[in-house]
């Protein structure tokens, strides 16, 4: 066999259902099916109702439209806008040869590397709600002994406290107390964002550590905690029953509830209204969110970026007030390298990926705030008073 | 009695647990219908146990053979919907890793699959996923063995030139 046979085969056939099995067992033939001119009937009523469906959902509707998004504004016009913004962006980048977390202002100008460390790769930054700490991965040892951990450290890049073993995807609670993340799914080190088992919180005042009463909870990425505290929202990839999707998980019980929204990478917007994600590899979508009915409920989708085939976008993030977003913008990775893992991955290399910003009020309208393209991601915004 | 309709049971399970998988695989590509594919599997299964064949020269290529023309009845009496036929793959593996890197492939080649023809699709089904030799495969499509490569290597052809060499899994 080739190598692509190989690749083909290693696929394997989908289960037969049990429940077939067990229809088996009956000892029952099928039942036959309608015949075509019957199923045609169906077909005709269906296009019929379908048509009458659609003359009412045509018709003006009272329910709220998505929200109406102004024209497209100018990159020049943005970048100007920027140079005039207080709050800072810090990232992940490896443009000094490892791993560092970089702090720029919003418009690009004036980087600073907070970790200069180059035998650690720091990754995945998430700043306090003040704007005071930052917390992150840090990718330390090698070969077998490489382990993924998690730390604090002030928003200067001083005083760097390790908060816990083998963990990842980091967010702060609303009032800054507290630090949720993800434990590591195995005791070898793994690039995967979703190789995650059970949310934990790690309590700054006392140190100490919580498991979420969910203990079914696995393969969850990109965290997030809603500043009223009780929800979490997340992306899951192949867990808890889920194939790929946007949860929301009850921070205190174990209702777990798929948003709908097709994509991955979901960041809360500072009031908790809104929600932004990776619509696809090519658009940020943003919807708004309602945690006050069970299930919660996403509405009002509309997309404020889109982009076109190669350029991806990636890991948005909302500005502290709500104006803007930071996300990954660089081109889809074609080939054998990245060590067969995908450069949306913390940490793993994305060649021409710079940080990038977006009005969320208008259509399409952002700028590459970086642009060296050294895996420049991962953004989070820095509130500055 | 008792003890051979128990007897033939446990047959008829073992098959099922063997083959039962890319039976359905098969079935649903044939027909491009998981519904009807699982209604062809529940046929060919009951009337197995009902009446039991006396001796397989071949177990796998004789349920290969009784779902192709229980499939083919099921086309000629056009007793089909235009159902969904997804997932043809399974999804999960052990670590996530693998787990998303065959979901992606699976969706990838199922998309593609599902586009090539009928005769190509078929002939590539039962050579990498029936797992038959080419004189097998060729038995139970019904041709010859000349046709059936033919039909094989012209579908994998237009597979690969899809899928390119199936390395990059996007997130």
């Amino acid at each position: 066999m080739t190598d692509f046979e190989d690749k083909l085969a290693e696929l394997r056939p989908a289960r037969a259902p049990e429940a077939l099995w067990r229809r088996v067992q009956e000892g029952k033939l099928a039942d036959r099916r309608w015949p075509s001119f019957r199923r045609d009937a169906v077909s005709i009523a269906a296009a019929v109702l379908l048509v009458i469906a659609l003359y009412f959902i045509l018709l003006p509707s009272p329910d709220p439209a998505p929200a109406a998004l102004g024209p497209q504004g100018s990159s020049e016009e943005l970048l100007k806008e920027l140079k005039l913004v207080r709050h800072k962006i810090v990232m992940e980048s490896n443009r000094d040869g490892n791993w560092d977390l970089w702090v720029i202002n919003a418009d690009g100008s004036n980087p600073v590397n907070l970790t200069k460390t180059p035998d650690v790769d720091e990754l995945y930054p998430k700043v306090s709600p003040d704007g005071s700490k930052i917390c992150f991965c840090a990718d330390e040892g090698k070969g077998e002994a490489k382990v993924r951990n998690l730390y604090i450290m002030n928003s200067d890049g001083s005083k760097r406290v390790k908060i816990a073993d083998n963990s990842r995807e980091p967010c702060w609670s609303s009032d800054g107390t507290k630090v949720a993340f993800l434990r590591g799914e195995f005791d070898t080190f793994s690039y995967s964002d979703f190789a995650t088992r059970g949310i934990f919180t790690y309590d700054l005042a006392s140190g100490q550590i919580r498991q979420h009463p969910n203990k079914k909870i696995e393969h969850l990425y990109t965290l997030n905690w809603s500043p009223d505290g009780k929800w979490f929202v997340a992306t899951v990839h192949g867990g808890m029953g889920f194939k790929h999707g946007i949860l929301a998980l009850e921070a205190e019980g174990d209702g777990v509830f798929d948003l709908n929204l097709g994509g991955c990478r979901p960041d809360l917007s500072p009031d908790g209204k809104q929600i932004a994600w990776g619509h696809g590899d090519y658009a940020i979508g943003v919807a708004d969110l309602d945690f006050t009915s069970i299930p919660p409920k996403a509405t009002n989708v509309h997309n404020i970026v889109e982009s076109k085939d190669p350029m991806e976008t990636y890991h948005v993030d909302w500005s502290p007030d709500g104006r803007y977003v930071a996300f990954s913008y660089g081109p889809k990775h074609q080939g054998k390298n990245l060590k067969g893992l995908l450069p949306e991955f913390p940490g793993v290399e994305a060649p021409g990926w710079n940080t990038t910003v977006a009005d969320v009020s208008k259509k399409n309208t952002f700028v590459q705030v970086t642009n060296d393209g050294k895996s420049c991601k991962e953004p989070d915004w820095m509130f500055v008073k | 009695m008792e003890q051979t309709l128990l007897m033939d049971s446990l047959l008829c399970e073992q098959l099922w647990r063997r083959h039962a998988d890319r039976l359905l695989l098969y079935a649903t590509t044939v027909l491009s219908d998981r519904a009807a594919a699982e209604d062809v599997l529940q046929n060919v299964f009951v009337r197995i146990m009902a009446s039991p064949p006396e001796a397989f020269d071949s177990e796998a290529g004789y349920l290969f053979r009784a779902v192709r023309n229980e499939a083919l009845n099921v086309i000629r009496s056009r007793r089909l919907s235009s159902r969904a036929v997804s997932p043809l793959f399974e999804e999960l593996a052990e670590d996530p890793r693998t787990t998303a890197e065959l979901a992606e492939r699976g969706r990838q080649v199922e998309k593609v699959l599902l586009r090539i023809s009928a005769e190509e699709r078929e002939a590539v089904v039962l050579k990498i996923w029936g797992d038959f030799s080419i004189p097998e495969a060729a038995a139970v499509a019904g041709v010859s063995e000349k046709t059936f490569e033919h039909r094989y290597y012209r579908g994998l052809a237009a597979l690969r030139e899809k899928l390119g060499d199936l390395d990059h899994d996007g997130l």
